[in-house]
């Protein structure tokens, strides 16, 4: 598996979106602490978020949320899923199924068959601040570089937000 | 209440797209709308549908992937998308949004894009 920060650059590289790759400090990289330490709110940083159905078939999705909302796992995942248990996966999983750490997983660099799911409250914003495929990298983008990638699909619903 | 023409262009350029859209269209020509929701953004659309044809092969219409298509509409900057859910092998819910953009009025004017 290629260098996940050096796929995010490819895949950059090929969309007719601006973009900005920022260095990042890998004990800054957890979004709470990035978004306080580098000065972008919360609502404007995104988490990949891989998920997984524990039961039938091997299924696995990421799911891509701002960083003031909760993924609906009970609900909207599982039933979208067709699973009657769902969970995130470890880091360890993560890790294995994308090549990336928890805190540098972006949604540019997934493996080519996993399905994407995106929050649609992500696609109002102006930028957003995903990860760069390693934990010392960002990527500042608008959310339009979602409808560039393969097996995206924009959900209503998909996380709630937390004050909600 | 039936399928609006919208509709029925974006189940078909998905079907078009997949190698079970036979059955997508044979669904599609026999479900009914059961309640359709408009948001600023969107709509969104149940249908309601009998479950006695064929349903969609889990193996080769896997439930993380939904399917889904684009359109242009000149009142939008961007591309529409839309999203279709499928349920136990079943067309189920179609999930329209313009994103950031007010969801145009006269749907006539979408391109559903190939």
């Amino acid at each position: 598996m290629p260098d996940p920060a050096q796929r995010v650059k490819a895949v950059l590289s090929q969309l007719p979106i601006d973009s900005e790759t920022i260095p990042c400090d890998p004990e800054k990289a957890d979004t709470a602490i990035f978004c306080e330490h580098y000065g972008y709110a919360l609502e404007d940083s995104a988490n990949t978020i891989l998920v997984a159905a524990k039961t039938g078939e091997k299924r696995i999705v990421a799911c891509v949320v701002l960083a003031d909302s909760r993924l609906d796992v009970n609900h909207v995942v599982r039933k979208r899923l067709e699973s009657r248990r769902v969970s995130f996966a470890s880091s360890e999983q993560t890790q294995e199924l994308t090549g990336m750490d928890i805190g540098g997983v972006t949604p540019l660099a997934l493996p080519q068959d996993m399905a994407l799911w995106v929050d649609a409250r992500v696609m109002t914003r102006e930028r957003i601040v995903l990860g760069g495929g390693s934990r010392d990298t960002k990527v500042v983008v608008s959310p339009a570089v979602f409808e560039h990638l393969e097996n995206v699909a924009v959900i209503e619903g998909l996380a709630k937000p937390i004050d909600a | 209440m039936r399928l609006s023409t919208l509709e029925k262009q974006v189940l078909s350029g998905i079907a078009d797209a997949h190698a079970q859209g036979g059955i997508v269209l044979a669904q599609m020509a026999r479900a009914e709308v059961d309640q359709r929701e408009y948001s600023t953004h969107g709509f969104r659309t149940f249908f309601r549908i009998d479950a006695v044809g064929r349903h969609l092969d889990r193996a080769l219409w896997k439930t993380e992937h939904m399917p889904t298509a684009h359109a242009r509409h000149p009142a939008l900057r961007g591309r529409a998308s839309f999203t279709l859910v499928i349920a136990d092998g079943f067309i189920c819910c179609l999930e329209a949004s313009s994103h950031r953009e007010r969801w145009p009025t006269d749907e006539a004017r979408f391109v559903i894009e190939k």
